[in-house]
């Protein structure tokens, strides 16, 4: 398990995390979510021992992590720059984790590579961006370590390289019960993998919660009142919040946090004509809660 | 620690692996460096072995084997130059290992890469500062091991090979002069190894405090420069203000402890001086102190320490940026600017130009780091806010130290009841004794005492002529020099040249001692003049009247009325002393005027009223205008026609004073080119001119002018 209490990291004068608290479940596949800046990247960093945090404490299986060499045999990080491997070849690279991973196993390299079969004496140099990564996914895998820690792991793949990528995850996370955090721009991608999502803000967790209750609990709701409503008139109700409300003639669109059973009720209490609660993207989740964390996006 | 055990193999070798293009091209460039280009240059001197056989036996050398040793001395002094280069290649070698290897503190996705490895700090940190040392250093090492071996062996094997590789590599073609091959070898392997490793572990140490890759290697290059600049400095002026020191052989001993630069140079000063003194002194000279080595030794381990204290510090985070230790740069900029400032005071001690050159380059280098490293003009008024307080600050300690004589340090004398020995090193008033004249009795030292007080009474200026040295019964030395210039002083240097010679402790120390089996000596008399080498019997006699009249004080009372100019060697080391001849030493005109080599008896018959003399013509003096540095104005009087330049001759020599000691004159004139001391004093300056003018004019009219060449053959 990966506990992270009250953890700050500072950049010079700017806080990459603020007194960040956060667990991940053994075996389970995190989601890290964020804008830009957010903090992720740095949290993966001093997840993996590169960064060590100003305040705080981070510890994995109750050790922490920093120059931990014993413990660092258990994590394997791919970060989301591959330019280090370029000057190798993706046998040089497979030599190169087996050297430092005592839990290597070259079975699960060749299975891997019989999927992508990318070139094995090819500098990554030559390779595509997307088949780098692909490289350093199969060689972090293969290192068959409790931990995987992946930055931007999808980016630059193309849809069947994404599933096939993806399918050696899950597939990881089934056979040796691996724990994947994974941090990405592409909600879709972690929508359909991750079990548990974090959102991280200005180095602060907005949340981190298993994903059917973070989307069990937003909704869309399209509806119709007999008067012009606003967020004011719901104010006064419990169990539900109104994170936007908008209006287009008669019908009213609004996203609202709360059980469906709770806002059918609400919708019930203020006369709606009818009421269909429709269920949120994690991208349109993740949209609405960094509005309410202060950011100005804008969404239909 | 068994995880390190376990990663660190296999870290340390991956690391080898991964660099072995660099360490390939280490060795290749060791392979090219000087002792095996010189061992594989030697095979072809086979060929011309016949060459140095006829040789040594006296043959006539053909046009054929001048030719062959001169391709020989080419091909020699081509593969110096390839060590040049070599040299300079190994440099960069070592350079560059430390950034190359530890690529992850100056490359952030090599960051991500190699620090989330499971290897601890340290023995990551270990693993590559192994490898690096094993790529940029160990080959070197292992070439000259092998040049070693090859040395022993074909001294071992066979005489005459190792006779042909020494003659080679001692012979004086190009640059290439040491004496034999041992010399050279350790000599190349000392300087080399010494400055390589030092390189490497000053890149080593920069590696770990700077985040970029350019920043490493200027500061690597810079900073040693610059340390053993502002040392220098810093000594310098501690030395010259309390000890007066300004000569380089004294203030080299500690930047020759500092590698890199300063071993390079020490290195060099020794190499050059290697070239100018004889066979026999050459191994000396070439050897390194052994406290120059573990200098070297201890800096690099320092810096070795310092580097991991760096790594063990420093911020993954940072890796990118030009420092990832900031408070680094900021010492390196502050010793920058005391560099400068210590650089000005010391300059303008000496009264050196080039103040307002120094200044713009300090403004230049030290705008141009800060850009550099900042990347921003946003800060230069904060740049020049510290530039002008950090110079104002060294300015102030500079001449604090300056101005208080070290802080009272320099004008320190001992009380006598705490000396136990006090040791004189005096050479310019004549007296001389190789290793100091060494006073314990009570009434000596407090003779020596009494001459530092004068010193420091007289606000004498420090120098290096005159130079005390107590040491204290508690152990501690106490050393002072004085003086630089005795001819602006001569009042005291005569009263320490005669309280010195008062004692009978110098007389024995200076003409008592050693083995003492030849003297050369030019000895000049007012009323006559002789020249010449003295037989041992003659040595000792002579030897035995200068004591006599030392101890009777001959030597420091009535009329100067000559000056003896003494060499003679002592062992292997050649001496000399000076010292004036009075009309009261009895016993050393006694000597001279029973000597055969006694040869000019009176001025009077200086053309030669002895049958043993010279022919007249041989008589050469040569007259050295000491007011004017255009050599053109030297005069050299070839005497051809004694009847008509008796006279005026005479009267030049009659205007010329004799004395050991150096006055304040205007010509020194040397007679047949001997070393003594002769010298036309300002007063009859004038007299003296007009007369030269004279016999110039007569010649010219003659047309009748000798050359100087002349006059050196003949002398």
């Amino acid at each position: 398990m990966i506990k992270i209490q009250n953890v700050t990291k500072k950049f010079g004068a700017q806080k990459a995390l603020d007194n960040l608290t956060l667990e991940i479940e053994k075996g389970c596949a995190y989601g890290l979510l964020g804008s830009n800046g957010a903090g992720k990247s740095t949290l993966l960093r001093l997840l993996s021992g590169i960064y060590i945090q100003d305040n705080g404490r981070i510890t994995i299986d109750d050790e922490p992590i920093y120059d931990n060499p014993a413990l660092k045999e258990k994590i394997f990080f791919v970060s989301d720059d591959t330019a280090q491997f370029t000057g190798m070849t993706l046998l040089q690279m497979k030599d190169f984790v087996k050297t430092f991973y005592k839990t290597y196993n070259e079975e699960v390299f060749n299975s891997l590579w019989e999927i992508l079969k990318l070139p094995l004496d090819k500098k990554l140099s030559d390779f595509s961006k997307g088949m780098r990564r692909q490289a350093v996914v199969i060689c972090g895998l293969s290192a068959c370590t409790e931990y995987l820690l992946l930055d931007e792991a999808f980016d630059g793949l193309d849809p069947a390289m994404r599933y096939a990528v993806k399918q050696m995850l899950v597939d990881a996370i089934i056979d040796r019960g691996v724990t994947v955090i994974i941090s990405s721009h592409n909600l879709k991608e972690i929508e359909e993998f991750c079990d548990t999502v974090g959102l991280i803000h200005e180095g602060k967790v907005i949340f981190s919660r298993e994903l059917d209750s973070v989307k069990g609990n937003i909704h869309k709701v399209q509806t119709s009142f007999p008067e012009e409503v606003s967020k004011e008139d719901f104010a006064d109700i419990d169990n539900i919040e109104i994170l936007s409300l908008k209006s287009s003639g008669s019908v009213t669109a609004l996203v609202v946090k709360g059980s469906t059973e709770d806002i059918e009720k609400a919708m019930e209490g203020k006369n709606a004509r009818f009421c269909d609660i429709i269920p949120l993207s994690l991208e349109e989740i993740f949209i609405y809660e960094m509005k309410g964390a202060g950011y100005n996006y804008e969404i239909d | 620690m068994k995880l390190i055990d376990r990663y660190f193999s296999r870290y340390f070798f991956y690391k080898l692996a991964k660099h072995k293009v660099l360490l390939i091209v280490s060795l290749v460039a060791n392979i090219l460096s000087l002792p095996l280009m010189a061992i594989i240059t030697s095979s072809s001197v086979e060929g011309i072995y016949n060459v140095k056989t006829n040789l040594t036996e006296g043959a006539v050398i053909s046009y054929e084997t001048r030719k062959v040793l001169e391709g020989l001395a080419d091909s020699v002094e081509n593969a110096f130059i390839i060590c040049i280069f070599v040299f300079a290649a190994l440099t960069i070698i070592s350079l560059a290992a430390p950034t190359l290897i530890m690529s992850y503190n100056n490359k952030r996705s090599d960051s991500d890469m190699y620090l989330s490895l499971p290897i601890s700090t340290k023995g990551r940190f270990l693993a590559d500062s192994l490898a690096g040392f094993v790529i940029a250093v160990l080959p070197l090492a292992i070439n000259f091991l092998g040049g070693f071996i090859f040395i022993q062996n074909a001294a071992g094997i066979s005489s005459e090979h190792y006779e042909l590789f020494n003659t080679l590599i001692t012979s004086d073609i190009g640059h290439i002069c040491v004496c034999n091959a041992y010399d050279t070898f350790f000599f190349a392997a000392t300087t080399g190894i010494i400055t390589v490793t030092a390189v490497y572990f000053t890149s080593l140490f920069f590696t770990c405090c700077t985040g970029r890759r350019a920043e490493s290697i200027i500061y690597s290059l810079a900073t040693p420069l610059i340390a053993l600049l502002t040392i220098n400095n810093l000594v310098t002026l501690i030395l010259n203000t309390t000890r007066g020191i300004t000569s380089w052989p004294e203030l080299e001993n500690i930047p020759a402890h500092m590698p890199v630069f300063g071993t390079l140079f020490a290195g060099m000063g020794r190499f050059t001086k290697a070239r100018t003194v004889s066979s026999e002194m050459v191994p000396e000279v070439l050897a390194f102190p052994v406290s120059v080595i573990i200098s070297a030794i201890i800096i690099c381990l320092l810096l070795l320490f310092a580097a991991y204290i760096c790594t063990k510090k420093r911020k993954a985070e940072n890796t990118g940026k030009p420092f990832a230790i900031e408070l680094i740069y900021k010492v390196i900029m502050t010793l920058l600017v005391v560099c400068f400032v210590g650089l000005l005071v010391v300059s303008f001690r000496k009264k050196q130009s080039g103040l307002a050159v120094s200044i713009l380059v300090l403004f230049a280098i030290y705008m141009a780091l800060q850009l550099f490293h900042y990347k921003s003009i946003k800060k230069i008024p904060m740049h020049l806010l510290h530039l002008v307080l950090t110079s104002a600050i060294a300015f102030g300690g500079f001449t604090l130290i300056g101005l208080s004589e070290g802080f009272g340090y320099g004008n320190y004398i001992p009380d006598i009841d705490a000396v136990q020995s006090v040791t004189v090193d005096e050479s310019y008033t004549g007296i001389y004794n190789r290793d100091g004249l060494i006073y314990t009795d009570k009434k000596d030292i407090e003779m020596v005492s009494q001459l530092h007080k004068k010193c420091v009474d007289d606000n004498i200026e420090t120098g290096y002529q005159f130079r005390i040295t107590y040491k204290l019964k508690n152990g501690t030395v106490v050393s002072r020099s004085y003086i630089d210039g005795l001819n602006i002083h001569i009042d005291l240097g005569k009263e320490i040249r005669n309280t010195l010679l008062s004692s009978p402790a110098t007389i024995d120390q200076v003409f008592g001692g050693g083995e003492i089996s030849d003297v050369e000596g030019s000895f000049i008399l007012k009323e006559g003049l002789t020249a010449s080498g003295l037989s041992e019997e003659g040595t000792k006699e002579l030897m035995e009247a200068i004591k006599l009249d030392g101890n009777a004080k001959n030597l420091t009372s009535g009329k100067v009325i000559g000056a003896a100019e003494l060499f003679w060697s002592d062992k292997d080391i050649y001496i000399n002393a000076m010292i004036d001849i009075t009309e009261n030493c009895e016993n050393i005109i006694s000597v001279l005027n029973n000597k055969e080599n006694y040869v000019y008896s009176r001025f009077n018959h200086f053309y030669a009223s002895s049958e043993k003399a010279a022919e007249p013509d041989s008589i050469c003096m040569s007259i050295e205008n000491l007011t004017d540095d255009d050599f053109s104005t030297d005069k050299n009087f070839y005497i051809r026609n004694k009847d008509k330049e008796n006279d005026k001759i005479k009267a030049l020599f009659e205007l010329m004073e004799f004395s050991s000691f150096m006055l304040s004159q205007s010509y020194y004139v040397a007679v047949n080119a001997s070393p003594i001391s002769m010298y036309i004093s300002e007063e009859n300056a004038d007299e003296a001119e007009s007369l030269i003018k004279e016999i110039e004019a007569e010649r010219e009219k003659n047309g009748d002018k000798p050359d100087f060449t002349d006059c050196l053959l003949f002398s």
